[in-house]
């Protein structure tokens, strides 16, 4: 056993050898995962967007017109940046982009209203980008059934009701929407633990598979696949100091990144720690068989940087797993982030029960089993081929 | 010197149809990486996200809300269960991203003229479920209440018409221009291809000069260019615009039409902006190559400078959203300029003199990257006279 640890900490030496002289590798390791995770992190710091401009060609020029759009820019979301006179400076300000909607009241907007008559009002929004466009619907679909609430109200209490009867009969029906696990329905909220884990994913890939191919293509791997030592002993060695490194990483998000971007973590610790060790061990091991076929660093950099988006996308995170074709769908399960990131999500924020992600913690153990499997073999194989060769 | 230009432009090209490294990025990871992110979403449009009704009432018009539900083209009523279930459990354990409660009493209050709630749990770790449950619950519940109100003015004798205008005070005619359909193939696809597309040009740049010194033949490629390092770097940029095009051909030929992709703009000032954005990256990519001389390093600071563009961009999240320091950055990266003024012209098919702030700012960029270069290569060729002392 002293022995088996000896040579372990051997090829931990050897490794942190590798590292120290390759500048690529320190960047990807050391600074990568920090610098991006200030930089992309810090772009939701407000959580959500503040205020989404609006133009309204007001063409009624009312009390009522005025009131309609204060209130449509008190609304949390929305502000009235532009009150153009005409259609086509309205137009200008759209196709500018200055503003991601253009409200159009008409006129006799008030008498109508006042009259009983009921009065419509255009909206054009871009719908280019679904977040600006989304809100500015929200906020003028809210105050104007709100305008429309206090139509009927003041029509009801003229016909004989009590205020109290009068607000019964407003709305019938009145939702009350509860959003759980993200009260305020933030985007920052939703987006930001699945990127951190992506960057730290993506960085271990790169890394750790920089320094896999940089053997081929220094032939290191002699050194590391020696005859004598067991292929167990070798992957172990090679790999020790990235699975404590970025075992360290996976945790620091939950106790110090996720806390700094006021981002609650309910789960409890002990199910989080144990599905960081199998993500941690299946992507490590998935590296090392997929970098394991590159001859050369650059090559391998080139082609998993455009890695980062599929995978992504295909985790479920941001698109739903019903909506993917279910052929990319079982693919997304031969990668660890879509067990990964769905469990993370359910025990951090929404607390499952373990039951809940039971499912999600066996596909990764088989993951590890598998790919573990694949490098074995992989290994022994360039094991033999290097001891030929030699 | 035009001779020597053409000279550079046709080695360039040839060392990029026979180099391994840019015939992987310029036609392999286009080919697989555009058609894989366009399969992701071929089904475009969400529909039948999975909901369960917990209903309390039992009655005729409770099981009509139900169905009502269950028929919206958003909403898939997947389960209905027992009434002591809490909503945090179902939303764990039916796979349901939302949960409507119907009240005990909801018919009866309906019916004798007293409001109603109607309860709704909507599971907000995946904003997009959130925002779309929340707009489509809000009109169920409002064409609830539209239906019963109908219902009472038309008991008190007044027409249709008339009731409508007290049911509906202020009709909001919404059209959402460029995506009406809020398809997310129409939404992502554009932006993801192309945000690719640059950093493939930029990766292929940022090794175009430092490779000349460690594996081309510099001193050969500089006799070609007359000993002008002018004609050299403006033949190289030249050599990459074309090929970059071809990608650029790819996206807007095959790919774009394969998956439907509409594209409302005209043609060549849709290729005239993404010229100006190709130079723009060549040039930067090249000021790398000509500054960095260890080429995994360059592609290293490529890679860190280009890989967050799309979140940057304020594709998915606003700049103005942004804090002020990532706002800068963003202003730090062609592609920012590029989305805003792609969108105005192939979606919104606006006038072209729209996309002149954005042209402008590119321009910035290609002299900058063009000055570094010239620089770069200036002080390296000629003080530090070899290529091999680099």
């Amino acid at each position: 056993m002293r022995a088996f640890f000896r040579e372990i900490w051997t090829l931990v030496k050897r490794e942190l050898g590798i590292i120290s002289g390759d500048g690529s590798i320190i960047l990807t390791i050391f600074i990568a995962p920090m610098l991006y995770i200030f930089l992309l992190g810090t772009i939701y710091y407000h959580k959500d967007i503040q205020k989404v401009n609006l133009a309204i060609v007001d063409r009624d020029h009312s009390g009522l017109s005025r009131t309609y759009i204060r209130f449509i820019n008190s609304t949390q979301k929305v502000r009235v940046k532009y009150m153009p006179e005409t259609f086509d400076e309205a137009k200008d300000l759209f196709y500018k982009m200055d503003v991601f909607g253009v409200l159009i009241i008409p006129k006799g907007f008030e008498k109508d209203l006042m009259t009983l008559k009921g009065s419509g009002v255009n909206l054009i929004l871009n719908n280019s980008r679904f977040l600006m466009s989304n809100e500015i619907n929200k906020a003028v679909q809210k105050v104007s059934l709100m305008v429309g609430a206090g139509v009927r109200l003041k029509y009801f209490v003229e016909t004989g009701n009590t205020p109290r009867q009068a607000m019964n009969l407003v709305m019938p029906v009145k939702p009350e929407v509860s959003f759980l696990n993200n009260i305020f329905s933030n985007y920052g909220y939703f987006l930001l633990p699945g990127l951190i884990f992506l960057i730290i994913q993506q960085t271990l890939l790169i890394g750790l598979g920089e320094s896999v191919s940089l053997e081929r293509e220094e032939n290191l791997l002699p050194s590391l696949l020696k005859k004598d030592r067991p292929v167990f002993v070798a992957i172990a060695g090679k790999n020790a100091f990235y699975f404590v490194l970025y075992l360290a990483y996976s945790l620091l998000a939950f106790s110090t990144l996720f806390p700094f971007f006021s981002i609650p973590v309910k789960g409890d610790f002990w199910s989080l720690a144990l599905l960081i060790v199998l993500f941690v061990s299946s992507m490590i091991l998935f590296t090392n068989l997929l970098s394991s076929f590159f001859k050369k660093q650059i090559v391998f950099m080139e082609i998993v940087a455009f890695t980062s988006y599929p995978i992504f996308l295909i985790t479920g995170y941001a698109f739903p797993q019903y909506a993917l074709p279910a052929l990319i769908k079982y693919l997304s399960y031969v990668l660890p982030t879509t067990p990964f990131m769905d469990s993370m999500i359910k025990i951090s924020r929404q607390n499952a029960a373990f039951t809940f992600v039971l499912r999600d913690y066996l596909i990764l153990a088989l993951q590890v089993l598998v790919f573990y499997a694949l490098l074995h073999w992989r290994w022994n194989f360039l094991q033999k081929k290097t001891t030929k060769s030699a | 010197m035009k001779f020597s230009l053409f000279s550079v432009i046709k080695y360039e090209i040839k060392r990029l149809v026979t180099f391994p490294s840019s015939r992987n990025l310029l036609i392999f990871i286009p080919l697989i990486t555009f058609f894989f992110l366009g399969f992701i979403y071929i089904n475009g449009v969400l529909r039948d996200i999975p909901i369960a009704v917990i209903d309390r009432d039992n009655t005729q018009m409770s099981r009509l809300v139900t169905r009502y539900l269950d028929a919206t083209s958003m909403m898939k009523v997947v389960a209905q269960p027992d009434s002591r279930t809490t909503p945090e459990e179902i939303l764990n354990k039916e796979k349901a991203y939302g949960v409507v409660v119907i009240p005990k009493d909801f018919q009866k209050k309906i019916l004798t003229g007293r409001s109603t709630p109607l309860p709704a749990f909507i599971n907000a770790s995946s904003i997009l479920h959130g925002n779309m449950l929340y707009a489509t619950l809000s009109s169920v519940a409002v064409t609830i209440s539209s239906g019963a109100l109908l219902q009472r003015f038309k008991e008190q004798g007044k027409s249709f018409d008339q009731s409508m205008a007290m049911v509906l005070p202020i009709d909001v005619h919404w059209r959402p221009l460029y995506n009406p359909w809020y398809n997310y193939l129409y939404y992502l696809l554009p932006g993801l291809t192309t945000v690719l597309f640059f950093m493939i040009v930029f990766f292929v740049a940022a090794r175009s000069l430092n490779y000349e010194c460690k594996e081309g033949d510099f001193q050969t490629l500089l006799n070609k260019a007359g000993n002008n390092i002018l004609t050299l770097v403006i033949g190289k940029a030249t050599g990459i615009y074309i090929m970059s095009m071809t990608v650029y051909l790819l996206i807007m030929g095959i790919i774009f039409p394969f998956f439907g992709i509409p594209v409302f703009g005209n043609f060549w000032h849709i290729t005239l902006l993404f010229s100006v954005t190709v130079f723009a990256n060549i040039f930067l990519g090249m000021a790398i190559s000509a500054v960095v001389t260890n080429q995994v390093i360059a592609m290293d600071l490529s890679f860190f400078y280009n890989s967050p563009a799309f979140v940057f961009s304020g594709f998915t999240f606003p700049v103005f959203g942004m804090p002020a320091f990532n706002a800068f950055y963003a202003h730090l990266i062609p592609y920012t300029y590029f989305l805003t003024g792609f969108i105005k012209l192939y979606q919104m098919k606006t006038p072209f003199h729209y996309v002149f702030p954005e042209i402008k700012s590119l321009l910035v960029f290609i002299v900058i990257g063009f000055v570094f270069t010239l620089g770069g290569l200036y002080f390296h060729v000629y003080k530090l006279k070899s290529c091999e002392k680099l």
